[in-house]
């Protein structure tokens, strides 16, 4: 079942950090013209490099910052949370597409988060923690 | 337009910008530039080469609700904000 088991976790600390957790997101690399491209299956982004490892390392940059960019903007990353479309998961059969997973954690310091103070948990780990699951 | 349906970048943004999409330019490391675009509260990080391929400007026409026809021909695209039409 596609994305069964990815989880996407969102947390604010009493210190008013975002921590935020993506893990087995699958991601499809697949080759066009001059560009490899990573893709993601469970979140729809993607990435483009010249070589594979390009690609991968762009998916990774860019899918933090636009994390990064809708905590600062929304305070949550639930706008992120929409599959890919139905045409790259039929790639995911393709042979000349490979996935791989894909595992981000990271710490963000939003600059103005007055307006979540009131989501702000009284302890960690266990009762602050928001679980997103991205549902295909 | 290169080879696979890649586009180049500067006609990208000048696309994206007659859009009214907000564009800010990060570090760029060789040939790779980051940008970060911004359009009816959807926000969008990603990384640009000099050419942009198909898949990308998909993403951003799914995400940012631009065409993606006019990325293939900017002459369709709507005049940028403030421009003066003749």
């Amino acid at each position: 079942m596609p994305g069964e088991n990815t989880t996407a976790v969102h947390a604010i600390t009493e210190d008013g950090e975002h921590i935020v957790g993506i893990g087995d997101l699958r991601v499809v690399l697949v080759q066009e013209g001059n560009y490899w491209y990573a893709q993601g299956l469970e979140i729809d982004y993607v990435a483009q490099g010249p070589s594979i490892e390009d690609a991968k390392e762009n998916f990774e940059i860019g899918l933090a910052s636009t994390l990064h960019e809708n905590l600062q903007i929304h305070g949550t990353i639930e706008p992120l949370l929409v599959p890919a479309p139905v045409e790259v998961w039929k790639e995911r059969f393709d042979p000349g597409s490979s996935a791989k997973r894909y595992t981000h954690i990271s710490v963000h310091r939003i600059r103005n988060f007055e307006r979540l103070d009131t989501a702000l948990p009284h302890r960690l780990p266990f009762q602050g923690i928001q679980y997103l699951q991205a549902v295909p | 337009m290169a080879s696979s349906g890649e586009v180049s970048r500067e006609t990208v943004l000048g696309v994206l910008a007659a859009h009214g999409v907000g564009v800010s330019r990060q570090e760029g490391r060789g040939d790779a530039q980051s940008f970060t675009f911004a359009k009816d509260g959807v926000v969008l990080s990603v990384v640009l080469y000099k050419y942009v391929g198909r898949r990308i400007l998909h993403s951003l026409q799914w995400k940012l609700g631009i065409p993606i026809h006019h990325f293939y021909h900017p002459e369709m695209a709507p005049l940028p904000p403030g421009t003066a039409v003749n």
